[in-house]
Parts: C-alpha cells; structure tokens; sequence
C-alpha cells in the first residue's frame, strides 16, 4: 500500500490546494529516521471537503501540519490557489509565509487548549483581524468579529467578554472556528475536530462546519480517525496507513466499494462495520510496524490478507481503477 | 452562570484533584495580611512613634522584652523593636529588587530559549548552565568585593544568584506553553514571533512565574541574611541579617537570646508568609489556569 | 433466573466540592447475573464511571455514597479496607482505558502478572510465570516467553491493554468491570480487544460490565444495557430490544439519531440534540435531559420520572417514551407550540446547527 504517484491528481481549473509528492521525515537520534509522511499527493477543489482517515502513525496530522508548514515539510510542494494566484508554499519564508498564512486556517483536537486562557473571546477572534486589518475601521473589525460569533452560534454580548474556561468543549471548538473565518480563509483544515467532544455535541458542530462552509465559501479539509465522521462531512476521501496513501476517490465510492484491503479492514473494524465488507475482514496482527523503519515495498503488506511476494519488492503505484477511484495495491478488491 | 468547563472532563477527573486546589484558603490571606503589615510598618518607620533605633539608651543594655521595649533591647541599649522595624527596610528592599533583577533578566532569556528552541536555546541554555554551576556564593563575593557594599550592589548579588533558577523555570513553562495549540493557531493566523511572544506566551507565563516571586523574594531575605553573615552585606545601615549577626556573638546568645530571637522570629514568619502564599499561588493557578488544558 | 452476581439498589454518589455537592450516581439500580454482561452507555458526566468505581470500591474519601450494593449477595460496602485483600483484584476486578495507567513501568510484564498469582494464590515464583505465560497466550499475545520478559513500554498499545487483561485475569475474578477499555486504541485494535474479552468471558463464564460513551461499541455485544445520562438510567432493555426500537427514551433516540454512520451517504445532515450535557453541580428536579428533550412536558420539570417496565425486559425512564402515545403528544404539542415546556425552541432539532447558544452559558 505504498501509494505512491501522482495519477490521483486532477487538471482543473478549481484546484485551490495541490499537495504533491510531500515528504515529511523527522530525525530522532542516532541517525534514525522518522518517515512520518512518504511522498504524499493529493488536491482539494473549490468548495469540496476532503477526508483524509487513517488510524494513529499513519502521517494524517503530520501532513496537515505540513501544509499549513508548521514545520516545514522536508521535501514536495504545497500549492495553494486563491483569486486566480497560486503560491508555491513550501519555499516562502518569514514575511512573505506571513502574508499567505490567512488563506490556510486550521481548527484542531483539543477545543479547549485551542484558546488561550489568559485572553477573553473577542480578543481571540479579533486577533487574526488585528493582525490584517485589511483597512478595516476598528468599528468594522467589531462588527466583523460579531457577525462571525453569531454565526457560529456564540451570542457576541453574553459571551465575547469571558475567558475560555468559561465555556463547554464544543462552545470553545465554536469559538475557534469563529476566530479561523474571521479571516475569510480559503481552506480550513479541521484535526480531529470532533475527537475529544461528547457525541452528542458532535453532530452540533459537524453540521456546523457544513454551514460554514457553505455561507463563508469554504474548503474543507478533514483529518479523522473515525470513519463514519469522514464520511458524513466529506466529498472525497483520502485513507492513509504508515506515511502513505492507500486509496482515494469520492466518499461515496471508497464506502461502498472499497478496493484497498486496508480501507476493507478499517471498514470491517468499526463498531458498527460497513455493510460492504465482510466482518471477518477485521482480522489482522495489531502491530503497525515502525515509520523508523517501514517495510520495503507495499507498507502495509506485513498485516496485509492478500500480500504476495511482489509485495515486498516493488512498492505498488497508484492506479486509477474506477470513475475518481485511485488505489495503489498490487491486489485491488474490485468485484464488489 | 457559573464558570465551569468541567462537564468535558469526566467525573473521575474531578475525584482526583486534590479539593484543596480549588481554595486559595484562610492561611493565604493570613500570609497575605502579615506581609502587609510588615511592608506598612517598613514604610512608615519614619513616623511611627517608635524610638530612633541608633539611639543608645532607648532602655537598659540588653534588657529582656518589657513595656517600654517590646523586644528588649541590644549591647548599646538600642530599642530592638525599632531596629526590627528599620532592619525590615534592607532586608524587603533587597528582597524585592533582588526579584525584580532576577526575573528581569532571567524571565526573557527563559522565555526566548523556550520560545525558539534550536540553536537560541542551546546558547542561552549554556548560559543558565554556566550560571548555576558557578558556586554562587563565589559569585557574590567576586561582585561585591569588586563594586562594594552598596544597597544597589547587595541587590544585584542577590538578584544575580536568582537569574539562574528564574531563566530555567521560564523556559520550561514557555516550552509547555508554546506546545498548547493556541500558539499554533496564533501562527497559522500570521502572528509575528515577537506578537506571539508577547500576546500568547507571556501572559500565560507570567501567572505561575508570580507565584513563583513570592517564593524568591523569600529566599532572597534569607540570602541577604546569609551575606550578613559573612560580613558581606550593606555597610550602611542594617538590615535583619545584620543585626541577627550582631545579636548571635555567643555571650549575647547566652545573656540575652532575645536580641537575634526577635529579627530571626519576624524573619520567619515574613519568609513563611511568601512561601506559603507563593505556594498557594502556584497550586491555585495551576488548576484554574495552567491545568485547563490537561484536564 | 439465577441469583443475581451483582446487585445494586438505588445507588447514590456524590462529591463536595466548593461549588457545591456533584452529583455523579443519582439512584441507579441494576442487577448482573453470573456469567452475562452488561454495558453501560453514557456521556461525561452521565455517572458511568463513577458507578464502576464506587463498585470498585475506588472512590476518594471525601465521595459519600448511599444505596445498596451487593456481590454474591456479600453487602460491598462492608467489604472495605486491605482486610479483604483476597477480594478486590480478585473475586472482582478492572481494566482502564489507559493501560499505561495500571502498569507499573519499571517493571517486566511477566513480574506483573505473576505478582498477584503470588499474593492471592499462593503460587511460587516458577509456577506464577508459567502461569503468566499462560494467561499471555489466552489473551493472543505472540510469543509469550519473550514478551514475560519485556517493560511495558516496549509494547504497542493494543499489547499493554491485553497485559492488563491478562492482570485482571490471573486470579480468575467472577466479575470483570471494563472502563472504556478501547477508547484510546485504534480502530483495528478496538475490535479485537473487544473480541477478546467476549471470547474470555464466554469461555470462563465470567460476568462482564462494559462502561463506554459508543452505543456501537455494546451493540450486538454485550446482553442487556443500561443508558445513563445526568447521573440516572435512563433506560435499560436487553440489547437487542433495544436497538430493536432504537430506543424507548427520547435521550436514546436522540443519541441514536445524532452518530454519523458508515452507511449512510455522504453529507446527509444529522439531527443534533441541542444544549450541552446536565449540570452536575445541586440537586436537579425533574428529568436531566429536560432541557434537550422535545418529547418534554410540564410533568418532566417537576418530577423525576421513575424506571418503569414498559415491555418485557425493557425499562425507560420517560414520561412520554417515544412511540407511545404520551410520546406522539407530548411532540406534537410542542411542535405546535413552537418551544418546549423547557423553553427550547423546537427549531434546534432542525439539522441547522447555527442556533445562539441561549441558555447554555
């Protein structure tokens, strides 16, 4: 499941975020290399949500946090594309990174060390505005601010002026989304950002990033381990195991016609397992294998039902094998 | 409307928090209320109707506490009430600005080598390492006997001493507070280094660091003692070190334990007092502020 | 029916705090019969955990607790202290959800698991490590001679959790209290730690009681479950009834109408429940879920309303249980009206989630 090439990617005029060949490796010592993303490639359209899943290690954080270049990622190109102008992000530095920064906000995990504690709402959700003010008078920044707080269902009155402790797990994801549009971002990249809520107010926030998205023409991209969430926000989904891409296609496509053993696996795991798979799919060792050192070949191949010894050998190619439906697998399933 | 984020935490979260942590409790104002007093009675010295305390005479030569003296009285028969009250001077001076040299220099170093990491880090890191593994004692003897025994320079001795242990701590909170996903949203927003320094960290550092003053100030008193000792302290005027030394010569320890008793006993309990609180500070602090993330 | 294993009677935790008396466990009552399992759903807050602790006898002292719980028809609450050391990790133990937290990091997971062999039964040294490397094996742990000899820290996730089964396991308890025992894991993972412990309990006849915030995760599981919410159970039915009906009480049904699933289309919008989780914090009158609730009536302020057997086996605790006819009303009123007895507007039901947050500050 080493997926790698770039056959994935589409030629269109509305890709607004075109991640190719990302590399991100960390050194730990002793020569030792994490591969925490290997050669990774994928693009997001205008107006589209892309899920990327995967379990814990497989780089969907890493490759987030690469995009947005906190850090930098060790090699591959991070395009993004607003107003007709695309921007090579991956070689900008200081100021001129500074001033692409708004087009990328990002939401993460943990609602409430999102928000600093020291500082009140509105402080928080004016910041990125008091940073660009983009000629706006003070009273407009102010009326800005509002609007954004009401939108996401945060009354500015009772609430602007109180500290983050103050507010419940899914207030405070609420009020970082808010301070993320205050920007009128291109893309929004949302870690996790259900994970650590009650289910209950899960779905508060879910269908509050949908309409986000719609009234502040947003693109998402929604990084998760829980299947059925991905599935739910997204267009198009990406899975991931060990710093790779396994498969990747139209949300609906990758539910119900999984090709990649792994993503049959994953579906076969869930609590409530995917009707399309069988249950007894679920059965593979525990230990994903280190990302210090990733098998040779196909990553995925030492928990993989159907490796071969070609497996071990040649690193499968990504490969189109259906209408936006790309796997990289010597043995695709594709007899559903 | 009550402040509470603890329906995301579990319930098991809030049996193993110590239910103490949430008071900031009656023996922190108690400490709170002495300091006070001690800092008002240092101030208002001057008009205090208390006898001059270079006056000899004030009462009999080494007088055990009575009515006309509270505290007795020393050798020259000077009032010892009114030099606890004047020695108080030096010794919260020095205290305070000790603190303030400290975490003038040691707050911004910690902070920088916290905040960038890398190669800024390991520089100023050698520098703390530097610092702490110079004997400070040797150190202080090294500047005073070179600038004298000023007021100013007992400060700066102590103050210098300090750097070390303030910078280390700073780094280490800023390294916890810049890990905290707010710093990354601040960055991702397009904040400077410098803004995030100042907008994000800084307050965030500054919380426990002041529970931490109050903990230096205190060992701050004790050091300015300890160069009493030694001989080291102000040549002018004194301070409760001083006049600790002067009462702790062995035929006056014997004859009248009163004239060290008193500056050590008031000493204590100031020096208590700043623990207690700066403790209580710190524990308070740490579950409203600090412990939110990790709850 | 057998006697019960397990009983317990209008259970009641609390805890002082300087805001006030926290409500956790507000009059749960279940009972467990040897050799069947039990899961228990709920939120934070709901009382889940607290329930499994108090059981555990694992409370802080300053917790007060009333009600009645009985082990083998043993009152538990007088079996407290180290005078029962043969009981607790014994008779009756537990896994967490971090397994990290229940195993001693410097120390080898062979030591571990024969320590308590040797305290509660006696064995030598030698015997308690074949055993261990026994129990190692039961729990599908490869190679278990050389894993006796590793620090928990050289394991994977899903292994430590498996090491602290195989603990839990080793003195062969009659009751097994398993508190999120997944949740931390990943997905692959999770499936086949909650296999294990069916297969284990099956095969040893063990009682189980499965806490978990994921209906999912007890669905087809475990044989009865008890939904909690704000302290108190909401609704407890053999598990099959109930995700027969998908749920009696509104609190279920909502909970059940709220998860994404992994067969439904991408985008299909979900019914959120509105508000946030109860105040644990004083005495609450009426239902805990009142202010979420749009089967709500005047009734469900005032007046708490009691578990009741509504068909065979299945117990809710609801004033107007959804399908019934009280249910059907209540709804209907309150979509007339606009707003619930509660005060909330029924357009928060509606799957747009932009709604001021009135009220839940």
């Amino acid at each position: 499941m080493a997926g790698s090439g770039v056959t994935q990617l589409r030629d269109d005029d509305d890709i607004v975020l075109s991640v190719e060949n990302l590399v991100m490796e960390f050194s730990v010592g002793r020569n030792e290399i994490v591969h925490a993303v290997s050669d990774v490639s994928f693009d997001v359209k205008k107006g589209e949500t892309l899920g990327i899943v995967g379990e814990s290690g497989c780089g969907k954080s890493t490759t987030a946090r690469s995009i947005v270049q906190l850090p930098k990622p060790t090699s591959g190109s991070v395009m993004v594309t607003s107003e007709g102008d695309s921007i090579e992000l991956t070689g900008l530095k200081g100021d001129a990174l500074r001033k692409v920064r708004p087009k990328l906000q990002m939401i993460f995990q943990d609602p409430i060390s999102s928000l600093n504690p020291r500082r009140i709402v509105r402080e928080v959700v004016k910041e990125g505005l008091t940073i660009w003010p983009k000629g706006m008078s003070a009273q407009q920044i102010q009326d800005r601010v509002d609007e954004v707080l009401e939108s996401v269902g945060i009354d500015p009155e009772i609430a602007a002026n109180r500290r983050a402790h103050e507010f419940s797990g899914g207030q405070c994801q609420r009020i970082s989304i808010a301070r993320a549009v205050a920007l009128d971002p291109e893309i929004l990249i949302c870690d996790e950002p259900v994970s650590a809520l009650d289910v209950s107010v899960q779905a508060q926030i879910l269908n509050l990033l949908e309409e986000m998205k719609d009234k502040y023409g947003l693109t998402l991209l929604f990084i998760s381990h829980d299947l059925s969430v991905v599935r739910n926000v997204s267009d198009r989904v990406v899975v991931m195991y060990l710093g790779k891409i396994c498969e990747i296609g139209s949300s609906d496509t990758i539910y119900s016609l999984p090709a990649h053993p792994y993503t049959r696996v994953l579906l076969a795991s869930a609590p409530e397992p995917a009707s399309t798979v069988d249950v007894s799919e679920s059965a593979i060792g525990d230990d994903m294998p280190s990302p210090i050192n990733p098998p040779t070949g196909c990553r995925f191949r030492t928990r993989c039902p159907s490796a071969q010894a070609i497996c071990e050998d040649k690193e499968p190619e990504m490969q189109q094998i259906g209408e936006d439906h790309f796997v990289a697998c010597h043995f695709p399933v594709t007899n559903n | 409307m009550k402040p509470d984020n603890r329906e995301n935490l579990d319930l098991s979260d809030l049996e193993n928090e110590k239910m103490d942590k949430r008071k900031i409790g009656f023996g922190f104002w108690v400490s709170i209320g002495w300091m006070v007093l001690v800092v008002m009675a240092a101030f208002l010295a001057p008009i205090l109707p208390i006898p001059d305390p270079d006056q000899t005479g004030a009462g009999g030569r080494l007088d055990p506490p009575n009515w006309d003296n509270w505290f007795g009285t020393d050798t020259n028969g000077r009032d010892m009430f009114s030099r606890t009250i004047w020695g108080s001077r030096i010794s919260l001076t020095v205290g305070f600005f000790a603190i303030v040299f400290g975490f003038a220099v040691g707050g911004p170093i910690g902070i920088v080598a916290g905040f960038f990491k890398g190669a800024t880090d390991k520089f100023l890191s050698i520098i703390i390492f530097i610092l702490f593994a110079f004997p400070g004692l040797v150190l202080a003897l090294l500047i005073i006997s070179l600038l004298g025994q000023t007021l100013a320079v007992v400060c700066l001795t102590v103050g210098v001493v300090g750097v070390a242990p303030i910078a280390r701590l700073a780094r280490a909170i800023t390294i916890a507070t810049a890990e905290r996903e707010f710093v990354s949203a601040a960055r991702i927003l397009g904040s400077t280094n410098r803004r995030i320094m100042i907008r994000e960290i800084l307050p965030n550092v500054t919380i426990p660091m002041g529970a931490l003053a109050f903990l230096g100030m205190a060992l701050a008193i004790v050091g300015e003692g300890g160069l009493a000792f030694l001989g080291l302290s102000v040549e002018e005027g004194f301070s409760w070190g001083k006049m600790i030394v002067l009462g702790s010569a062995s035929r006056t320890l014997q004859k009248a334990p009163w004239v060290s008793m008193f500056p050590i006993g008031i000493m204590f309990l100031t020096v208590m007092s700043l623990n207690y609180a700066g403790d209580r500070l710190r524990d308070f602090f740490d579950v409203r502020e600090i412990g939110i993330g990790g709850g | 029916m057998s006697a019960p294993l397990v009983s317990v009677e209008d259970l009641h935790v609390s805890f002082l705090t300087e805001q006030g008396s926290v409500r956790a466990v507000d009059g749960v009552s279940f009972d467990l019969e040897p050799g069947k399992s039990i899961g228990i759903v709920g939120e934070s807050g709901s009382g889940k955990s607290v329930t499994a602790k108090t059981l555990m006898n694992l409370l802080p002292s300053y917790a007060q607790v009333e009600g009645s719980m009985k082990f083998d028809g043993r009152d538990l609450r007088g079996i407290a202290g180290k005078k029962e050391k043969h009981f607790w990790g014994v008779e009756m133990t537990m896994i967490f959800q971090d397994p990290m937290t229940s195993l001693n990091p410097v120390k080898r997971v062979g030591e571990q698991i024969a320590e308590s062999l040797r305290v509660h039964m006696n064995r030598s040294r030698s015997e308690a490590m074949a055993e261990a490397g026994d129990l190692l094996e039961q729990v599908g742990i490869p190679e278990p001679a050389k894993r006796l000899r590793q620090y928990p820290h050289e394991l994977s996730g899903g292994l430590r959790q498996r090491v602290v089964i195989a603990i839990a396991l080793a003195c062969g308890p009659r009751l097994l209290i398993a508190d999120e025992p997944t949740t931390a894991l990943d997905v692959t993972v999770q499936k086949h730690i909650l296999d294990l412990l069916d297969d284990l309990r099956k095969e040893r006849g063990m009682s189980m009681i499965l806490i978990t915030h994921d209906l999912g995760v007890v669905k087809g599981r475990t044989d009865e479950i008890m939904v909690m919410y704000g302290g108190r159970t909401m609704e407890e039915a053999p598990t099959p009834t109930l995700f027969e009906c998908d749920g009696l009480h509104p609190y279920t049904e909502a909970l059940n109408a709220t998860i994404p699933r992994i067969d439904t289309p991408s985008h299909t919008r979900l019914v959120p429940i509105p508000g946030k989780p109860p105040e644990v914090i004083g005495k609450i009158i009426g239902c805990p879920f009142v202010q979420r609730c749009r089967y709500s009536t005047s009734e469900c302020l005032t007046e708490m309303p009691p578990l009741v057997e509504q068909e065979e086996g299945h117990f809710c605790a609801c004033h107007n249980p959804v399908g019934t006819p009280e249910g059907i009303k209540a709804r209907e009123a309150n979509q007339n009206a606009g707003y619930t007895p509660a005060g909330l507007d029924m357009k928060e039901f509606e799957t747009s989630a932009v709604r001021r947050d009135s009220g839940e500050l």
